[in-house]
Formats: structure tokens, sequence, C-alpha cells
């Protein structure tokens, strides 16, 4: 599970510096008061969830660097656009690091308003990975969890 | 000489993004056309005259593998140029597309100067001198 922690890790970071030109800083405080978040199923040898949790603030930063936007011009359709391509990136990138040699199964990337802070998630249970990042934008989290 | 290149893809920002690479490339004139998936996908194919492709993998509907192998059945589109531009790195994925006769293969996330490479390689554009690069334009139509 640590080696899993360290690749997913990477991913992220590979996905926020590349794509979205966002320097994400790990922290130990366990936020909640997120906003929107976006997940993708991964089915094969190894098969989960990847979900990642993003404030407001951070995901209109996030549209305006991919695109090169003005934050005021940035609108709801293309947070959602975003936020799921990041959960496919961040997913794709995790899975062929973590086992390029089989075939996998992504499940169309799901986006959610969330209303009371923090998505449900499986966090504590034994077989998943939470990690939480700050920004000068905002802050994001991402859950990972393996079924059985 | 304006050159047609095809955007597939199911997110409309990925789609925006390599326009405008494409755009700031200094590759000439290229006229971008966008779509949602592989079916929009061989839908333009087959009343537009396109000079390369860029597609992603996982799509609703038809997915942009399942679109290149339809393609590689007609004769028109053998040889078409073909990048694939996908989250999906794994090892079954990279031989399929290359079974297919798929140009170049770009993980997401991408530096921009990876997309400029893969057209430069792939649908031989060639770099518009500096000096001429005000002309340089992406005309856009919108599937």
């Amino acid at each position: 599970m640590k080696e899993l922690r360290q690749i997913l890790i990477q991913s992220i970071f590979e996905v926020f510096e590349k794509m979205f030109y966002t320097f994400l800083e790990p922290t130990d405080a366990r936020y909640s008061g997120f906003d929107v978040a976006s997940g993708v199923d991964f089915r094969g040898v190894l098969s989960g969830n990847i979900t990642l949790q993003l404030s407001h603030n951070l995901a209109k930063h996030m549209v305006s660097h991919l695109l090169n936007l003005p934050l005021d011009r940035v609108t709801d359709e293309q947070i959602e656009d975003c936020a799921k391509e990041a959960a496919s990136m961040i997913c794709g990138s995790f899975v062929s690091r973590a086992d390029r040699q089989n075939a996998y199964d992504y499940s169309p990337p799901k986006f959610f308003t969330i209303l009371n802070g923090s998505r449900p998630s499986s966090a504590e249970e034994p077989e998943s990975i939470r990690l939480n990042f700050d920004s000068d934008s905002g802050r994001a989290s991402v859950v990972f969890s393996l079924s059985s | 000489m304006s050159v047609t290149a095809l955007i597939v893809d199911d997110s409309r920002s990925i789609r925006e993004v390599i326009r405008r690479i494409i755009r700031i490339s200094g590759l000439g004139s290229v006229h971008c056309i966008d779509a949602a998936n592989g079916k929009e996908g061989l839908e333009v194919l087959s009343r537009k005259k396109v000079d390369v492709v860029l597609t992603g993998v996982h799509m609703p509907e038809v997915g942009g593998l399942e679109m290149l192998a339809e393609m590689r059945k007609h004769a028109a589109f053998r040889d078409l140029p073909v990048v694939v531009v996908t989250s999906d790195a794994g090892l079954r994925c990279m031989k399929a597309a290359e079974d297919l006769h798929c140009g170049t293969f770009i993980r997401k996330p991408f530096y921009p100067e990876e997309i400029k490479r893969a057209l430069v390689v792939t649908a031989r554009l060639k770099e518009t001198a500096p000096d001429e690069r005000v002309e340089a334009d992406t005309d856009t139509v919108d599937f």
C-alpha cells in the first residue's frame, strides 16, 4: 500500500503540474469544505476507484490555467469537464504506473457537486488512501480505494 | 496551404487545449474540426477531407481505437496520419494503437510540445518561419 501511495502522489503531481500549472503541497490536515468531486472506477488485476475533491476556487483556477481564460469567464460546465478530465488523467497515470502490463477498463468519469463539504468516502477502510493538498488557489483531496 | 485536423475527444476542454496548442505552434494554417467521440469522428471523415486525426481512446458510444479500426478498413483512410492522446498508457492500449498504425501515442497529461512534435513527425506539418506566424491561425469548426 505504501508503494501505491507513492505512485498515486507522483500521478497527482504530474497531472496538476503538467496540465493545470498548479503546484500542490501535501498536508496532514484533513479538510472538509470541498465543493466539487469527480471520480473514476478502474477494473483489472487491481480494481477500485479514485475520487478527486476540490474547493471551488481551486477548480476555477485549474480551468483558468488549462484554457488560458480569465477567472470571471470560467463556467460551471468547464469546471465539471476539467474535474472529470483531472480524475481520469490521475487514474490513468496511476494505473499505468502501478501495473503497465495488464489491460484495464475505466468507467466514464463522474462529477458531483458537494453540498455538505465532503463526499462520503471509504477512507477509513484498510484498503484505501486519502491524500490532502493545499495550494495557492485552494484545497484538494484524493481518495483511492481498492475493491475486494 | 491549409491543413485540416480532426480532434476527437469527449472532453471539450481537451479539444480546446489541443486546438490552442496547434494555433500557437507556428505550424501554418490549420483548420480544426471537433468531434466528441469516435462515431462523430467517423461522420466527419465521411463528409470532409481531413489531413490528420488526433483522438482520445475511452469515449462514449464509439471509442478512439474502434474509430481507428473502422477507418483502416477503408482505402481512403488507410494511411491517414493519426495521433492518439490518452490517459490510458497501458501496454495493451499502446500495442492496439500501434497495430492500427497510429503514428504517435501521447500519454495524458502532456506538454504542448508533445502535440506539436507529433504533428510535425506524424502529419509532416512544417513549422512556419517566425516572421510569417502572424498569418498562421487556426480556423475552428465545432461539430
